[in-house]
């Protein structure tokens, strides 16, 4: 009997498909991710949904609510209604949402591909070349030092911090919580590459004449890249929230650009009189953040190996 | 073997590990040469520095380990201080090897076609699809069934022995001058190590390439080898011809492992008494003094020098030498 052979990654599917609830955080995925790009390009392209149209006589008007009469014509949102609302100058809460869901996502993934980049080079470095000694101290230590000195900052001030140091553009906001999440990855690296650096197949790499880098790269990361991915999805929730509470402070990404964290902070001062104005985004943050945790323990559950040929 | 015509020639070998203990001299002035197509035995216990001697010659022995004196020449060209740059378009390409464990040695996320290919593209410069006939070749070559379909099959799909298979194909990828086989066999049944050494001697018949075969069979030894070096704690203690090592063993260490062979109709396996001296507690003289039973006062304190005692046939023993008479 010929049995058709399974790749790697067909085997993760057919595991992850098992687990409903991780499907079901995927397909929310898919679909926030879907309307973040419609977003970037409805509000700020092609202009369908106007976030920063002002309608002061339509202001604080509950979601699925009609637009008055005395607005302009030009100013009704599409499909005439306002389906989530409008805030305290009369905007569009839904074409805010949309331009905010692909900052927010952005961020997240920016963010977290940076701090996975970091990550590896500096657990594969530490793992790889661990024993190599620069002076009186070996590599290994030195970057593991360093990451547990990175790991005593409380990360949230360090960022507030830097925020308040640099002007608070989105690149800058992306950038430094890449740069402040690293830690995690790169202990999870370095721990993995420990194991696999005495591996035969190193050895065996090795002795066919093949560089170092090659190995660390090609060879080895591959192998590392269960952990790695399941922290980076679960990493990308927690930059979302991180971005979403610097907004909310007023040290993120500065009005009259719409993100998540802003929204809410504009609608803590309505809490009474328009709570959806600050129901809406947190809802929002909670799905997307609960989505990525759904699908990171559902890769972790599939790729772990324990798991495997079931 | 009149005429000399070594690939391979090791001289004076020494390797050290500095660790805490101090300087472990694991390796010590370890000398033999390889003809072009021939295969050499490498036979010893555990621990007496066979895995060291073949990763010596690969260059491979890492911190804290070093080759503190000797030198390895590989067709005339010196191995020992080579930069590592030089040293990577050597490994794989003149020496291949192969490693005891086939089940680990193949890496788990990559189809074998594709694990045999890289070492093609590496070394020769091709494309994956340029080195796609070649690795079928191979695969041919070294008798797995069925290529087209396994060249995209993950390694846990495949039995121990096409692993070790795939294994040989990847290490006579680029017709290795010479290969090393480091245990070849230990990991694998009994009627697959059969098959897999018949296989090493087809390919070393068809291609000419000379073989260092690592390992503690005795009996895999008299079958394939043409000459076998007995090392015991790091040094040579006999080297010979494979017919006169059997015939007559002139080391009593060498007699003491032939002897520790199991023999249908003797109800008792006789052993070695004792265990391999660790090397920081090598005792001055012969290393196997200790455990000898013909060992004298003289053997525990001078260190026998390995001499041809026979044709083409060294031991290093004080036995049937004038020192040991007196």
């Amino acid at each position: 009997m010929i049995t058709q052979s399974e790749t790697p990654f067909q085997e993760f599917w057919r595991l992850f498909k098992k687990d409903q609830l991780a499907l079901l955080g995927l397909i929310v995925l898919f679909l926030l991710i879907i309307a973040a790009i419609l977003g970037k390009i409805m509000t700020e392209w092609i202009i369908i949904f106007d976030p920063s149209t002002v309608r002061l006589v339509d202001k604080f008007f509950p979601p699925l609510s009609l637009p008055s009469k005395q607005l302009l014509v030009e100013d009704i949102p599409l499909f005439g209604i306002y389906i989530l609302g409008t805030d305290e100058l009369g905007r569009d809460v839904f074409a805010r949402m949309l331009q905010g869901s692909f900052v927010s996502l952005s961020i997240g993934f920016v963010a977290v591909g940076l701090s996975t980049f970091i990550g590896i080079l500096f657990g594969g470095l530490a793992g790889f070349y661990g024993n190599i000694r620069i002076g009186f101290i070996s590599v290994d230590t030195l970057i593991m030092r360093f990451t547990d000195v990175m790991l005593c900052f409380p990360t949230f001030f360090l960022i507030l911090t830097v925020v308040a140091l640099l002007p608070p553009s989105i690149y800058n906001i992306m950038i430094i919580i890449g740069l402040t999440s690293w830690m995690g990855t790169t202990r999870f690296v370095r721990a993995e590459f420990l194991t696999l650096r005495e591996q035969d197949f190193v050895v065996a790499a090795k002795a066919l004449g093949l560089p170092e880098w090659r190995i660390i790269f090609l060879h080895m990361v591959p192998n590392a890249t269960a952990p790695v991915l399941v922290s980076a999805i679960i990493g990308v929730a927690t930059a979302i929230l991180t971005e979403s509470a610097l907004s909310f402070l007023g040290f993120g990404v500065q009005p009259p650009y719409a993100t998540w964290g802003n929204i809410l902070a504009d609608g803590k001062n309505f809490i009474f009189d328009a709570p959806w104005l600050f129901v809406i985004p947190g809802i929002a943050i909670l799905i997307i953040v609960l989505a990525f945790n759904l699908v990171g323990e559902g890769m972790r559950e599939a790729l772990n190996p324990k798991l495997r040929r079931r | 073997m009149t005429v000399k015509n070594s690939v391979l020639e090791v001289a004076n070998l020494h390797v050290s590990f500095f660790t805490d203990q101090g300087e472990l001299k694991v390796v010590e002035n370890v000398a033999f040469e390889i003809n072009a197509g021939e295969t050499v035995a490498l036979v010893g216990e555990s621990g007496c520095g066979k895995s060291v001697t073949a990763l010596a010659m690969m260059g491979l022995i890492e911190e804290p380990g070093c080759i503190t004196q000797g030198s390895i020449k590989l067709k005339g060209q010196e191995l020992v201080g080579l930069p590592q740059v030089e040293l990577q378009k050597i490994r794989g390409c003149q020496i291949g090897m192969i490693f005891q464990e086939p089940m680990t040695s193949l890496n788990p996320v990559f189809t074998i076609g594709h694990q045999i290919a890289e070492v093609l593209t590496h070394h020769f410069h091709i494309t994956p699809r340029e080195a796609q006939p070649e690795v079928l070749n191979l695969l041919e070559k070294v008798g797995i069934p069925s290529p087209r379909r396994r060249i995209d099959q993950y390694p846990h799909e495949l039995s121990g022995g096409m692993k070790q298979r795939v294994m040989i194909a990847m290490a006579l990828a680029c017709k290795p001058t010479i290969l090393i086989a480091d245990e070849p066999t230990t990991a694998l049944d009994v009627t697959i190590q059969a098959q897999i050494m018949h296989l090493l001697k087809q390919l070393q018949d068809e291609m000419g390439m000379a073989i260092l075969l690592i390992t503690h069979n005795l009996g895999v030894v008299a079958h394939f080898a043409q000459r076998v070096l007995v090392m015991y704690a790091g040094e040579i203690a006999e080297h010979s011809p494979v017919r006169s090592l059997f015939k007559n063993p002139l080391h009593p260490y060498t007699q003491a492992l032939l002897n520790a062979l199991p023999k249908p109709g003797h109800k008792k396996i006789t052993s070695i008494q004792g265990t391999v001296p660790m090397p920081y507690e090598y005792p001055a003289g012969c290393r196997f003094s200790t455990r000898c039973s013909t060992s004298t006062k003289h053997c525990s304190q001078n260190t026998p020098l390995l001499i041809e005692q026979e044709p083409q046939h060294q031991v290093a023993c004080w036995l049937n030498t004038e020192a040991y008479r007196i």
